[in-house]
């Protein structure tokens, strides 16, 4: 492995950071800015994908990684790497990113749309990669300040509505991340006091050993609560609704497509390793608090007769699956989060970007006023039952893999467990098509002369790759899990060996 | 020769201070005073940072001064602060000095005394220098709060700080007595060698002197049971003021009871801690109460100063026990001082049209969409005092954390964290407010004026982001200002930690 490819990582952090100042400082005009944010994404993937080509899949250390210091002081690094966990994650993001500004290029934004959609990306990708837990609470909240500003500037609300929407939003996700930066530097002094040395590393701290069981469990509990937060997870998700409904299709894609799922990312690369012990008498609770969401959550969305909010209470029963599937701590779960991950962001940025065409044309989010859309917008309703099909976990999409597995998983964990996560497909389901029928092919009852364009060229272009991955990764499952196979089975290897210890 | 060198940046700014006095009497526009007090400041500045990153101690003009004032690594770097800090605040608040018919040059002669003083208090190694400095900067910031004299506000504001000041010397003064009665000496070291051979019994009065010194520290720097002085305080004074006082005035509190804690009562240091912990509870709890209550932005940041005192409290605590928390107070002290510099600087830049200075939350509404430059400049020095990453603050807060965690102080952290967490809302209501609109609003309607605001305030306060940012970022490993690195300012901090423990 050469220099230049270690140093593509840092051109993925880094480039929407420049571009986006550069685009601040020095470019006026709005279409220009669009223009250059697309291209600057789309480096960006490409760099990934160069990554993609030249990760050794077999090895299951940690690849392409960067490390200098930063705050000396304390033994704070800037240590940045990949292995099969980050590389799903940063795959979604690279093929997400540039289809979401194609999407969205018929809408008109200011420019600090397009700049704080850099800066989410940015945010986001840096958070994936760090393997420095101070540096990975940094891009953490980073990737907050842009959405802050987003939904404040260019929510779908009245401006009141969007600045409570917001501040709940922040307030929540900052309190989490606060508790967890304490548990951080707790850990990390925790390690001084083992080693003689402060680190905050995880590949280090997973070393850690002296921690009581009280202290585990107080520690457990604050990172839970930064994750939780940002999946969410059942009692911490009373921002949800409101940031949501208030959200740009930009945000809200990112939100419900990548950033959740970095919690998820979050779980599996630092709580799980550090925490093993502490988890693993703790995962019978949590997996139970996963299934219990799955219903919750599955019961809230067919209450909605808002689309937006019945989507996002939607991925929110999935996401509860997969943090169920995440504490079942065995091999299908594993592999089953991850899949599902990739599966629940494409099928979530799927919906979300087409909902956000549907209101943006018709202005309207109520599912009993709209209707007509089938033969109105046939490719339209074509890519929609697609993704909404996959989110539903229809055998031969992508959703059917990840859901099954994670069901599987549960199932092994405990029997009952499993049964009543099964709810899950069924429940998707009765909501999700009864929405397709009414909001979509139904004959629009109350506002008959309701226009709705069809998508255009760069919309069809943009959701393609998403659409022909839901296809290729529903129907050969084996190769895409073959990418992350060999890191989920020693991390389950390695943590497995660490619990009986 | 050495002797005389090291009191050249207090020389300069002494000498600044009183050729404006004698300008003053000219009839000369506030510019001229400005550039005037900036060219002594700057040259002083660059004379204290040519010895900023080296390891040093003397007592200049020993036998004339008696070991009375100290110049060592510590004063210096506190120095390089203190100027640094009075430069940006002058040039941050420059549009408003000019716009405002009551600022006259007498106001940057007594703001280069007071800075005087200031350095004065950094340098000085025995208690009655320390008083005498303190009250030469105190005296004339009692004068420069109460400057806007058509404003009933300005001058309740300075009778009521007057007042309580001199009030709170007083203890300090009886303070000093019973340790000079105790110790036969007022002179730091001294005290530093008695405590180390006294007995139990001996050091009693110490450590009631001591305490009723404490007293006076926890007034100056507006901390808890001592500082809701603040809040009528700061309302009232120019906001040229405020800033003036809330950052860089602060900063020299610090230097000199840093050094006293150091030097002085190392040993002993632990033994306060108690009440410390207390105070500084009290502190986050109470302090972030009276600040979610205040509807006025400038009484909101006097509110928040008492909870930033909290933290700093906090690291006070660590003193004893570990060595680098001195750096961490030193630092978190920079962030706090850029980032109150930046805000007040703002406040003052937008209410420098109008008759009245900012006050209510409603006032900055607009700010966006008449001057997006400078809201978003507001906007990273607020996102700094809240400590969110990728500014000074987070790096600061971090540091402060990281040495109470780290000297088991765990319910105090976690109480601290709670306090940031209510300082998440009402720093982001600001920015809330910033980026809300509104039809009517003269203040920010008269920031849309472009060309005739544009001015150094305009470029300070750029700076002044800039350094936020760039010290929440920087690692050592850059290629460019390897000694400016967030590494290299810990690196001067520990030096200058080395210093004071050499006496």
């Amino acid at each position: 492995m050469s220099f230049s490819l270690n140093a593509l990582l840092n051109v993925v952090i880094f480039l929407p950071i420049v571009t986006a100042f550069i685009a601040w400082v020095g470019i006026k005009n709005e279409q220009i800015v669009k223009v250059v944010a697309f291209i600057a994404s789309l480096i960006v993937s490409v760099c990934v994908f160069v990554v993609f080509v030249n990760y050794d899949f077999e090895s299951t250390l940690l690849q392409f990684f960067t490390h200098t210091p930063w705050i000396q002081r304390y033994n704070i690094n800037y240590y940045i790497g990949l292995d099969g966990f980050s590389l799903v994650l940063i795959m979604l993001i690279a093929v997400i990113a540039p289809s979401l500004y194609l999407l969205l290029w018929s809408e008109e934004h200011k420019k600090g749309y397009w700049i704080n959609m850099l800066l989410i990306q940015a945010g986001m990708s840096g958070a994936i990669l760090s393997l420095d837990l101070i540096l990975f609470y940094l891009f953490w909240e980073l990737m907050l300040i842009p959405v802050f500003f987003m939904i404040l500037l260019y929510g779908e609300q009245d401006k009141q509505a969007n600045a409570k929407a917001v501040m709940k939003m922040f307030i929540y996700t900052v309190a989490g991340s606060l508790l967890m930066l304490g548990c951080i530097v707790y850990i990390g002094i925790a390690f001084l006091g083992e080693y003689g040395s402060v680190s905050f590393e995880y590949d280090k701290l997973r070393y850690i050993t002296s921690l009581s069981h009280t202290e585990g469990i107080i520690l457990l509990l604050a990172f839970l609560a930064a994750f939780g937060i940002k999946l969410p997870i059942f009692p911490l998700h009373t921002w949800l609704l409101k940031t949501y409904n208030s959200a740009p299709t930009g945000a809200l894609v990112l939100l419900s497509a990548i950033m959740a799922k970095i919690a998820i990312y979050g779980i599996f690369r630092f709580l799980i390793p550090i925490l093993t012990d502490i988890t693993f008498s703790a995962s019978y609770v949590l997996v139970s608090l996963g299934v219990f969401g799955v219903v919750y959550f599955a019961l809230a969305a067919i209450m909605q007769s808002n689309i937006k909010k019945m989507i996002a209470y939607g991925s929110a029963s999935h996401i509860s699956l997969i943090f169920a599937a995440v504490f079942t701590l065995n091999l299908y779960g594993a592999n089953g989060a991850m899949y599902f991950v990739f599966a629940h962001g494409l099928a979530a940025a799927g919906l979300f970007a087409l909902v956000g065409i549907l209101y943006h044309t018709s202005g309207i989010k109520n599912i009993d006023e709209l209707g007509s859309v089938g033969h109105q917008a046939p490719i339209f309703t074509v890519f929609f039952a697609l993704f909404m099909l996959s989110n539903i976990g229809l055998p031969l999409t992508v959703g059917f893999v990840g859901e099954f597995l994670a069901i599987f998983a549960t199932y092994t964990f405990d029997h009952i467990l499993g049964y009543i996560a099964s709810l899950s497909v069924v429940m998707g389901a009765s909501f999700m098509i009864w929405m397709f029928g009414r909001a979509i092919l139904a004959d629009n009852t109350k506002n008959k002369n309701l226009k709705i364009r069809d998508l255009n060229k760069k919309e069809i272009l943009a959701l393609t790759p998403w659409a022909v991955l839901v296809i290729a990764m529903g129907v050969f499952p084996d190769y895409f899990i073959s990418m992350f196979d060999d890191t989920t089975t020693s991390y389950i290897v390695d943590i497995t060996k660490a619990s009986i210890k | 020769m050495i002797d005389f060198f090291s009191l050249i940046p207090i020389l300069l700014v002494l000498v600044g201070a009183i050729s404006l006095m004698v300008l003053s009497t000219f009839n000369l526009k506030i510019s001229t005073f400005l550039w005037v007090s900036f060219g002594f400041l700057l040259a002083a500045l660059l004379v204290s940072m040519i010895s900023l990153n080296t390891l040093f101690s003397i007592a200049p003009f020993a036998n004339v001064f008696n070991k009375l004032l100290i110049y060592d690594s510590f004063s210096n770097t506190f120095s390089v602060m203190l100027l640094l800090g009075s430069i940006l605040y002058l040039g941050a608040g420059e549009n408003f000095a000019r716009a405002k018919s009551y600022m006259k040059g007498e106001y940057f002669s007594l703001v280069l005394f007071a800075v005087f003083g200031m350095l004065l208090l950094a340098h000085s190694n025995e208690l009655i220098t320390a008083l005498v400095a303190l009250e030469i900067a105190s005296c004339s910031v009692y004068i420069l709060v109460g400057f806007n004299t058509s404003s009933a506000n300005s001058s309740e504001a300075m009778f009521k700080y007057l007042t309580l000041g001199s009030f709170v010397g007083g203890f300090y003064i009886l303070g000093v007595a019973l340790i000079y009665l105790a110790s036969d000496s007022t002179n730091l070291s001294d005290i530093a060698s008695f405590i180390a051979t006294a007995n139990y019994q001996e050091i009693t009065l110490i450590y009631i002197g001591f305490s009723l010194i404490i007293f006076m520290f926890l007034f100056k720097i507006a901390s808890f049971p001592f500082g809701l002085w603040s809040l009528d305080v700061y309302k009232g004074a120019p906001l040229y003021t405020t800033s003036f006082m809330a950052s860089v005035f602060k900063i020299s509190i610090f230097a000199f009871f840093l050094r006293l804690f150091m030097q002085s009562i190392h040993p002993l240091a632990n033994d306060w801690n108690m009440i410390f912990e207390i105070l500084s509870i009290l502190a986050f709890v109470i302090g972030s109460i009276i600040t979610l209550a205040q509807q006025n932005i400038v009484k909101m940041l006097a509110g928040s100063s008492i909870v930033n005192a909290g933290y700093l409290l906090m690291a006070f605590m660590s003193l004893g026990s570990s060595l680098t928390s001195v750096g961490a107070i030193m630092f978190y002290l920079l962030a706090y001082m850029l980032a109150s510099i930046g805000i007040l600087g703002v406040l003052s830049y937008i209410s420098a049209k109008e008759g009245r200075d900012i006050a209510t939350y409603e006032d900055i509404k607009g700010m966006a969409t008449n001057n997006p430059f400078i809201a978003v400049l507001m906007s990273i020095f607020m996102l700094s005092l809240a400590g969110i990453p990728f500014t000074i603050g987070f790096v600061a807060k971090l540091n402060v954390f990281i040495e109470a965690i780290n000297t088991g102080y765990y319910i105090l952290v976690f109480v601290a964290i709670l306090a940031a967490m209510v300082s998440v809302y009402y720093y982001m209501r600001v920015i809330l407010c910033a980026y809300s609109k509104v039809n009517n609003n003269n203040f920010t309607q008269a920031i849309s004026l472009k060309g005739s605001l544009r001015s150094v305030s305009y470029y300070s306060l750029s700076v002044i982001a800039i350094i936020i940012i760039w010290l929440g970022i920087s690692s050592s490993d850059f290629i460019i200002g390897k000694d400016l690195s967030i590494n290299g300012i810990f690196n001067i901090f520990d030096i200058s930690t080395i210093s004071i423990l050499k006496r």
